[in-house]
């Protein structure tokens, strides 16, 4: 069978699908004589088009690898490349001969979540990527102290960066108090260490400016399913940059085994209620309960926002059994959850 | 019953016995500028529209009227100007798109019943409005200019309006203003309908020319900007809401050998409108909102028509692009709060193309047949990623775009002998779910206090529709009687949904739009006139129709038996007329949509006309009385129940050089 469709270019070898009889595929169509011209001219220009692609087409992975070549060149030495680009700094300590630099999205320490990434640069400003950093940070209220759910610092795999978080349970200035950070650095078989420095974390304030956001609370298990008063740090983390439609909502828990010790809890989950207390507590469908994500080492769930405005995310604090240890359905009279997280956008 | 029958503005009495529409390749006489016949001249569109026993008028309020037909409304009816689409930009239909034209700009309203042959008509199902341009014509008239006046007493509406027109067999060019205002009304016993006040100003121009020997290009352009316009039965009323409608066609006469007309016409419209509650006393806002909304439309047309001995047959081409976009903000009492913002259509596209073809075959003098049948593909979707991800939420496994096929086949059989008329005709089609049955998002409803979601996973709505006529015809007594019903399958209407929580302050909950798996339409309708003199008319009319769900629970705003009856004396230059519209206690309400009992009610109605020349000019004059005993009333139609007018008296001048 011939195939019909196939295109013959005369002439033109290097390119087409000659058909086995070797008849131009416009004869096959028997069309009148001046349409054949017309098909002819049109098949041509179409080759030449298509020889000038191949070109192109050919040369453009050789421009690639060029410039992958280039890219090369550039970074084989043993220079450590910038890793904080993105990032704004937050501040500098000084251990020895090193500068410990702060970064972060946002360039400030907060009240609630704020991630945290150091680099670590020798006096001749060489990144070390071998470095090993501890810290503390206290909140000194005179009458008391206490610190704050963390994570370790560790280090962010393929760059000369450590990471880290706080869930800060106040701010600076709240109760008079204040915050103090110590920071260890070791590079190699030397550690140094700075102690006391003070560290200014804002409080965080809805859109206004003025009205404080709720995005941390301290809960303790006070329900008939548990009583035992343990307490436990809720954290948000996520929506950062929320936006009508479906958004990622995540969060930490942390429980309190001490005014120093935090330790991540992994079990619970976090009932969602997303509501709008302006419009008659309307509230969105298809939500997602946090539950624990081994992947991302933290709950995890959906938000649905169906307009801008300011939302309150009522949570529900439930133990690995599904019993509640904190936090209220939303029905009827009752408003809001006792547990409940805002945002507003 | 069966066709198009043209309502010409100047004579509603003219029942044109065209199959097909567009017969004339130009039309010759000038039709739209002499209203003079009318009873009251400065009737608004609406107002000539309510007079046919086809069409009902649901009341928001003194101004935008949305009309209904087989008692269907908007979404399931085809409103196009001269072949045009336009789609309304107001997400709580405060502008049926019979609200951005005036009386001038029109010659004459086509209504079609069902799946009658409007090529344009695409997603009806209840039938079809096509409102025909004013144009001067092709004709020897020379100038001609026209002036009125109006004035009547409830509310103090006003009415001025001058039109200026010039044609000869090779060009025309026509073009008017006209300016209407009113207060808010007063309803029967005196007590005043607050926010039932409107100003609307309209300005149009016609254009055509002979191009070449039987070929000409015609143009038209209206700008239609109503402001200040009051909602007495809504929550919000109207800042402004502005229609621009442009159009440029290319007629051809005799293409073809078995063609006589080849018309081709592109067009485009836009509609802005911006809901305000600006104006409405601050105790009686739940919360202040801003909801503007547009709708443009752009598309093309190209019809062939052609008749031979026992023929007459028509091709249609179609296609149009819509964007509807309407936006919600709320402004919170807290003043530290910020704005709430959402679309309420999410920039919503709706690309159709359709073919159309229709046949009318006359077997012998007594004996025709029509067959006519419509396909069209169209794709809609929301646009913007802020719409789609909103009715995400709502729909998480919804798809972008919706492919979706609609059409019709219809045919009818008409039997002619001696006196009488018999039409039988039955049709099969489809229409899919409109811009807020799709993709709605959280629009309220007055009516029943229920907030509406879109729901954009609908099928497509299906109906079958018979009719039946059956017309007795003397020289001076003509009756008609008629019978029509919709089965429809997939019917959309909107159910409350217990797990979905309200927005609006106040509101019942929320109702989804879903598919029914069927509903029942049934329209009656009785006509008789009888000539009991040369001078004397009497007319009279009533219609009734039912509506049920797959429950046999009846379906919203369909018509309780309404009736009138009129008394016309027309000579020389005298003319009165006297009647009375009423309308039974409607029984079969739908309190699932909010509708309660509405009382009957009886309304008495009186106009008087003169005609005089002096100064060289032809002054027509009328006067007249409207609810004459001051009744209290409202109809089945009148959202919430607000009340109708009270008395009303009118007085118009015109005059013609």
């Amino acid at each position: 069978m011939k195939p019909v469709y196939s295109i013959f270019i005369e002439g033109g070898d290097s390119f087409g699908y000659r058909e086995a009889n070797g008849f131009p595929y416009y004869q096959h169509l028997n069309l009148p004589l001046t349409m054949r011209t017309f098909v002819r001219a049109f098949v041509r220009t179409f080759a030449i088009f298509v020889k000038k692609a191949r070109r192109l087409a050919i040369l453009m992975p050789a421009a690639a690898l060029l410039a992958a070549c280039d890219k090369n060149r550039n970074t084989d030495a043993d220079e450590i490349p910038d890793p904080t680009e993105g990032l704004t700094k937050v501040r500098d300590f000084q251990i020895g001969r090193y500068t410990v630099s702060a970064y972060n999205e946002t360039g400030e320490l907060r009240l609630g979540y704020t991630k945290l990434y150091f680099a670590v640069a020798d006096a001749s400003g060489k990144f070390i990527d071998s470095a090993a950093l501890s810290a503390f940070p206290e909140m000194d209220m005179g009458m008391m102290k206490h610190s704050t759910p963390r994570s370790e610092i560790t280090k962010v795999p393929d760059k000369a960066l450590y990471e880290t978080y706080y869930a800060f349970l106040m701010y600076s200035g709240q109760g008079n108090g204040k915050w103090y950070y110590d920071l260890k650095l070791t590079v190699g078989s030397v550690t140094d260490s700075i102690s006391d420095v003070e560290i200014d974390v804002k409080n965080v304030f809805r859109p206004d400016g003025k009205t404080e956001r709720r995005v941390i609370q301290s809960v303790s298990a006070d329900t008939s399913a548990d009583a035992s008063g343990k307490r436990y740090v809720v954290t948000l983390v996520e929506p950062v940059a929320p936006k009508v439609g479906s958004n990622d909502v995540s969060a930490y828990i942390h429980e309190r085994k001490d005014a120093n010790t935090y330790i991540p809890v992994e079990r619970f989950a976090l009932k969602l209620d997303p509501r709008m207390p302006s419009m008659e507590n309307h509230s969105s469908p298809n939500n997602a309960d946090l539950t624990w994500s081994a992947d991302e080492q933290r709950y995890k769930g959906t938000v649905n926002f169906s307009m801008t405005g300011y939302w309150k995310l009522n949570l529900i604090l439930q133990n690995e059994h599904g019993a509640t240890l904190y936090g209220n359905p939303v029905s009827g009279e009752v408003e809001a959850s006792s547990l409940y997280f805002e945002v507003e956008f | 019953m069966a066709l198009l029958f043209p309502v010409a503005l100047p004579a509603w009495a003219q029942l044109q016995d065209t199959t097909l529409q567009l017969q004339e390749i130009v039309v010759s006489a000038r039709a739209g500028a002499n209203r003079n016949r009318q009873a009251k001249p400065s009737a608004s569109v609406e107002e000539y529209l309510q007079k046919s026993e086809k069409i009902g008028m649901i009341k928001r309020g003194a101004y935008a009227w949305e009309p209904s037909i087989n008692s269907m409304t908007t979404e399931r009816l085809s409103v196009t100007i001269e072949g045009m689409k336009i789609f309304h930009a107001c997400t709580d239909r405060m502008d049926p798109v019979t609200s951005y034209v005036e009386t001038s700009n029109l010659s004459k309203l086509a209504i079609g019943s069902g799946f009658e042959a409007n090529p344009n008509a695409t997603n009806s199902i209840g039938g079809s409005l096509d409102l025909q341009l004013n144009k001067a014509g092709f004709c020897a008239d020379g100038l001609d200019v026209n002036a009125h006046s109006g004035f009547e007493s409830n509310g103090g509406r006003q009415l001025y309006s001058a039109d200026v027109s010039y044609a000869t067999p090779q060009l025309y060019l026509n073009s008017g203003v006209s300016h209407r205002h009113s207060g808010s009304y007063r309803a029967g016993g005196g007590g005043e309908v607050p926010f039932s006040q409107l100003t609307k100003n309209n300005a149009f121009a016609s254009f055509g020319y002979v191009l070449a020997d039987r070929k000409a290009l015609e143009a038209t352009l209206i700008y239609d900007r109503a402001s200040n316009v009051g909602y007495p039965a809504l929550a919000m009323d109207v800042a402004a809401a502005e229609g621009l409608i442009a159009s440029l066609s290319y007629t051809v006469e005799n293409p073809l050998p078995l063609f006589y007309k080849w018309e081709s016409k592109a067009y485009f419209n836009r509609i802005v409108h911006a809901m305000d509650d600006a104006k409405r006393p601050p105790e009686t806002v739940a919360m202040h909102m801003d909801m503007p909304g547009k709708s443009r439309t752009g598309g093309a047309y190209s019809t062939l028509s052609g008749r031979s001995a026992r023929h007459r047959y028509s091709l249609n081409v179609d296609a149009y692009y819509n964007q509807s976009y309407a936006e919600m903000t709320m402004y919170p009492s807290n003043p530290n709060e910020i704005p709430m913002f959402m679309l309420t259509w999410g920039d919503v596209r709706t690309l159709n193309g359709g073919l159309f073809a229709v046949d009318e075959y006359q077997i012998s003098g007594s004996h025709t047949v029509r067959l006519s049948a419509k396909g069209s593909l169209q794709r809609d979707g929301a646009q913007s990623d802020f719409g789609w991800n909103t009715l995400k939420i709502y729909y998480p496994d919804m798809k972008r775009y919706a492919n979706r096929f609609v059409g019709n086949v219809a045919g009818r059989y008409r039997f002619r002998w001696s006196a009488w008329e018999s039409n039988l005709s039955a049709g099969y089609g489809s229409r899919a779910p409109s811009v807020s049955e799709a993709y709605g998002f959280y629009l309220f409803n007055t009516f029943d206090a229920y907030d509406y979601l879109g729901n954009p996973q609908l099928e497509q709505e299906a109906a079958w529709e018979t009719a039946l006529s059956l017309g007795w015809k003397r020289r001076t007594v003509e009756a008609n009687a008629e019978a029509s019903c919709f089965y429809f399958s997939r019917y959309i209407v909107g159910k409350p949904s217990a797990e979905l929580s309200h927005m609006t302050p106040g509101a019942s909950g929320v109702k989804v739009y879903r598919n029914l798996p069927h509903a029942t339409i049934l329209n009656l309708s009785l006509l008789l006139k009888c000539w009991l003199s040369d001078s004397f008319l009497w007319s009279g009319k009533a219609t009734f129709a039912r509506g049920r769900d797959d429950r046999k629970n009846p379906l919203p705003l369909i018509a309780p038996l309404c009736y009138d009856a009129t008394l016309t004396f027309r000579r020389e230059k005298f003319f009165a007329e006297g009647g009375i519209v009423g309308a039974a206690r409607q029984v079969n309400f739908s309190p699932e949509y909010g509708e309660d009992e509405t009382p009957g009610y009886l309304v008495a109605n009186l106009a008087l006309g003169y005609s005089f020349k002096a100064l060289g000019l032809i002054f027509d004059l009328k006067a007249g009385a409207e609810n004459l005993f001051d009744a209290y009333y409202s109809t089945y139609a009148d959202w919430n129940n607000i009340p109708q007018r009270g008395r009303n008296v009118f007085l118009n001048l015109g005059a013609r050089f």
